[in-house]
């Protein structure tokens, strides 16, 4: 007891240790469930994150707007050139509409006249209210939980079609997306044209591509091949558009081919996303 | 409880989540919840820096939802080496706490990289180190020059007699 006496800051600073150790190991992997204290935090801040976040919006619009008021006569006469041109673009246009839509039957995209996604159902519209904190993982914040039908592993989608990451966390009014660029994010992918299979990894240097390790060592990818869903894995629907190869290289252990991807959503100005489920 | 720190953390996170992403959308931000815990560290008792800077932590691991218990054990270890170093060095100087938070956005950097290699992320070192580690360091620098005049007027607690 006297030893207790004499070394309490000791113990009491061991045990504070250990208990933030314990915390950081069973957090250290996304879990299904939220503590009450994220719950209360996310809650308390969304509507202020809301506000915060349309306040900037508007503002970068309006000093937008300023700025392009002086280019305004440049436009002009840059749209009156582009008018003359527009005719024979015109033919061009028509016709790829109709290749568009031939590759879009293909890869299982439309359904009939709906336009509703292949393999999965819209759950909710949500907006982007906020992002993770710091600069290693990339999250986003949006303004729909599970009051609105949202649970875990659901897809987050820009249109048309075009994957952002998917549920990570739900609150009862809020959600967390993991982003494809986060460094932890995998997702099932197909090059179309050669029809290989990989899975597409975050970034795994900051700032850097996505990138795609195929699972055959025969694959070629090539510059501006398109990657979509392969649906393997069961999170993701099949068909969902996530980025073009932007160049070609080997795997770390120079075994198997990787490509390394542009998304085609625009993740850092991110505004509504569509919240979906898989439907099998 | 001081309500107004409470406030401003509040609003550091709310600041740090919902405004400053759309300045560096894919840019490094600094981390204003750092930069106070340091700030009012700088101002406040080691007991009470400790206590803050842990606050300040725990609402940026709620956040996150990841690795609860880091950024409490970081923060508070700068907010309390910041009232350390406040109570020996003249604090009213801009470099003072421009140079903890830079030194101890360093160290926090440096642990979460270790840490997300221990925890399996295939990061490499190099590209991390200058394209995170250091801009971060030194744009909480900045973050702390900038923000310090106005915390210290705002929260200085110690007396003159304790400033001696």
């Amino acid at each position: 007891m006297k030893f207790l006496r004499s070394n309490q800051r000791v113990i009491v600073a061991l045990a504070v240790v250990l208990v933030l150790v314990f915390s950081i190991s069973y957090t250290s992997r996304p879990r299904n469930g939220v503590t009450v204290l994220e719950v209360f935090l996310m809650e308390l801040l969304a509507p202020v994150q809301a506000v915060t976040e349309r306040a900037i919006v508007t503002v970068q619009g309006t000093v937008e707007g300023v700025a392009q008021l002086s280019q305004l006569q440049d436009e002009n006469e840059r749209l009156r050139r582009q008018l003359a041109e527009m005719e024979q673009l015109d033919i061009e246009f028509r016709e790829l509409r109709r290749e568009n839509l031939e590759l879009k039957r293909y890869l299982g995209l439309v359904s009939g006249e709906s336009g509703e996604i292949e393999g999965a159902r819209i759950v909710v519209t949500a907006r982007v209210v906020g992002r993770n904190p710091d600069n290693w993982f990339k999250y986003v914040v949006v303004n729909k939980g599970s009051n609105d039908g949202v649970t875990l592993d659901m897809v987050a989608l820009v249109p048309p079609k075009t994957l952002v990451g998917r549920v990570i966390k739900v609150t009862p009014r809020t959600s967390t997306i993991m982003l494809l660029t986060d460094p932890e994010s995998g997702v099932g992918g197909l090059a179309l044209g050669s029809l290989d299979a990989g899975v597409v990894l975050g970034a795994q240097e900051p700032g850097g591509l996505l990138e795609m390790q195929f699972f055959s060592r025969e694959a070629r990818p090539y510059r501006g091949q398109v990657v979509v869903t392969s649906g393997l894995g069961g999170v993701f629907p099949r068909g969902l558009l996530i980025g073009s190869v932007q160049e070609a290289g080997s795997g770390r252990q120079g075994v198997l081919p990787l490509g390394y991807l542009n998304p085609y959503a625009d993740l850092d100005h991110l505004d509504y996303l569509i919240i979906a489920a898989r439907v099998d | 409880m001081r309500w107004s720190r409470l406030a401003l953390l509040l609003v550091g996170l709310v600041l740090q989540t919902s405004f400053l992403p759309h300045i560096a959308p894919d840019g490094i931000r600094p981390d204003l919840l750092l930069v106070l815990a340091v700030l009012i560290g700088l101002n406040v008792a080691p007991r009470q820096a400790t206590w803050w800077g842990a606050l300040a932590g725990l609402l940026v691991d709620l956040s996150l939802g990841r690795f609860i218990g880091f950024n409490i054990a970081v923060k508070a270890v700068a907010g309390y080496a910041a009232s350390i170093v406040g109570s020996k060095l003249y604090r009213h100087n801009l470099g003072v706490p421009a140079v903890i938070a830079g030194l101890a956005t360093l160290l926090q950097e440096l642990l979460m990289f270790w840490m997300l290699r221990v925890y399996g992320l295939e990061l490499l070192f190099v590209p991390s180190f200058y394209r995170i580690i250091v801009p971060h360091a030194l744009t909480n620098l900045i973050a702390a020059a900038v923000l310090g005049p106005l915390v210290q007027y705002a929260f200085a607690e110690r007396t003159v007699a304790a400033e001696g």
